[in-house]
């Protein structure tokens, strides 16, 4: 394994998670279901949706510092 | 009710909207994908399947291994909002379960005391154990009788390929003017056979004095568990089908036909494959057996609730409201109404929980049947 091949690895698991973050921004908690709880677990899976997708960027800024795997833009 | 649709796992052990459902098996893949993502970001000196590095590598570990505890926090998070929803759609069965024995088993025990004041049978046991099987049974002539029918195949052929989808079965089901019963035998290329039989609703709203078996007669007869002439005639259509034990046999019924289904599948008489009911009475009529059952029932269709309170079973119940004009209980009930539900259903988030029907393979005659009592 080579430094470019490290960083694509690793750019492919950014990848990853950025595809699992809008999956979840797919899915709704709405419907009937009304109340407190309901109101807390939509806040977290907002709140785990944009962690998510923060993680996903912070770590493809690892792998694309040098440039071999760019997904900034996708991530813009 | 609003949109959507509503799902009652087996045994009432939870109920939720289907978009929840997803949301919660979502949240299950979800952790485990970021665990799995996690997993992979250790220097690859110290994964063993990787092998050691002979350069050294420009990203920064610290940063990596940072993100690392990070995923690991919100593979947490998921796996704790996944049993909040849970938890709540266990809830929501909680208060489901409450509500049938506090309203649907009382009004059943009153309709059956009332049904034993002016019927002509008083069922074994207390009152306080009566519900609506033993009311069915009290209005009933004499308790079982051997229903003496005749079933007539309809001349003329129509060659079908297997239904997949459950849209696709509801629209095989019989309508009124139809011959109430459709049976597609499909056989493998191993020979194996697989059959199909889709039954339709109440053709009379008679007593049981005409010659027609899909009555009102064989509804209470069906409820109250007893034998009924529109079971038999497809039970007749099946033999005269040529469907053996060899089969295995998907039953397919909408209301009337619907409970007729679940007799059948239940009977132990057949390999039964698969069962789905459309707008059926079928609450005292619990799946047991170990085979992909589907309850699809409209929240304002009234027929659903004449098979008295729901007595929890293996079956997947799937409710919505049809989308009717409010009152339109004719259109609530209808199988257009249904097939339109039921093509919801496999578009759903949440299809995978609901079991699926098994697929004939290869090509079928459809054979049409029409009973009459003798």
């Amino acid at each position: 394994m080579d430094d470019s091949t490290l960083r694509s690895r690793l750019a492919g698991h950014a990848t990853t998670l950025l595809q699992l973050s809008q999956a979840l921004a797919a899915h709704s908690v709405g419907g009937r279901w009304e109340g407190p709880a309901r109101r807390a677990c939509e806040t977290q899976v907002v709140d785990l949706e944009q962690k998510l997708f923060a993680t996903a960027r912070k770590l493809n800024g690892v792998a694309s510092d040098a440039g071999v795997h760019n997904l900034r833009a996708t991530f813009r | 009710m609003s949109e959507g649709l509503w799902i009652t796992g087996p045994d009432t052990y939870w109920v939720a909207q289907d978009h929840v459902v997803a949301l919660a098996d979502y949240l299950d893949r979800l952790r485990v994908e970021i665990e799995t993502v996690a997993g992979g970001l250790y220097p690859p000196s110290t994964q063993p399947t990787v092998g050691t590095l002979d350069f050294v590598p420009s990203v920064s570990w610290a940063e990596v291994a940072a993100i690392r505890m990070e995923l690991n926090d919100l593979a947490g998070q998921a796996s704790r909002i996944n049993h909040a929803l849970w938890r709540y759609a266990e809830q929501t069965a909680s208060e489901e379960r409450a509500r049938v024995a506090t309203f649907e088993l009382a009004g059943d025990r009153l309709l059956a005391v009332m049904a034993v004041s002016f019927g002509r049978h008083t069922p074994a046991g207390p009152v306080s154990s009566w519900g609506f099987t033993q009311a069915a049974q009290s209005v009933m002539s004499g308790g079982d009788t051997v229903d003496a029918v005749q079933v007539s195949l309809i001349p003329g052929s129509l060659s079908v390929v297997p239904s997949v989808s459950l849209a696709e079965r509801i629209a095989r089901i019989p309508r009124a003017g139809d011959p109430p019963i459709r049976i597609e035998r499909y056989l493998s290329d191993t020979g194996d056979p697989h059959t199909e039989v889709f039954i339709g609703g109440t053709r009379y709203r008679g007593d049981g004095s005409s010659s027609e078996p899909f009555d009102m007669a064989s509804n209470v007869a069906l409820v109250a568990g007893a034998s009924a002439a529109s079971l038999v005639a497809v039970h007749r259509a099946m033999a005269s089908a040529g469907v053996t034990s060899r089969d295995r046999v998907t039953f397919v019924g909408h209301s009337q036909g619907g409970l007729i289904a679940t007799r059948l599948a239940e009977s132990g008489t057949y390999r039964t494959a698969g069962l789905l009911t459309v707008g059926a009475p079928v609450g005292v009529a619990p799946v047991a057996g170990d085979y992909p059952a589907i309850h699809l029932a409209h929240s304002d269709d009234l027929v659903p609730g004449l098979g008295g309170h729901t007595v929890a079973g293996k079956a997947i119940r799937i409710e919505r409201t049809s989308g009717s004009s409010p009152g339109d209980f004719i259109g609530a009930h209808s199988l257009a109404a249904y097939e339109h539900s039921a093509a919801m259903a496999d578009v759903s988030p949440a299809a995978h929980r609901f079991g699926r029907l098994p697929t004939a393979t290869g090509s079928a005659t459809a054979q049409y049947f029409v009973a009459s009592r003798d």
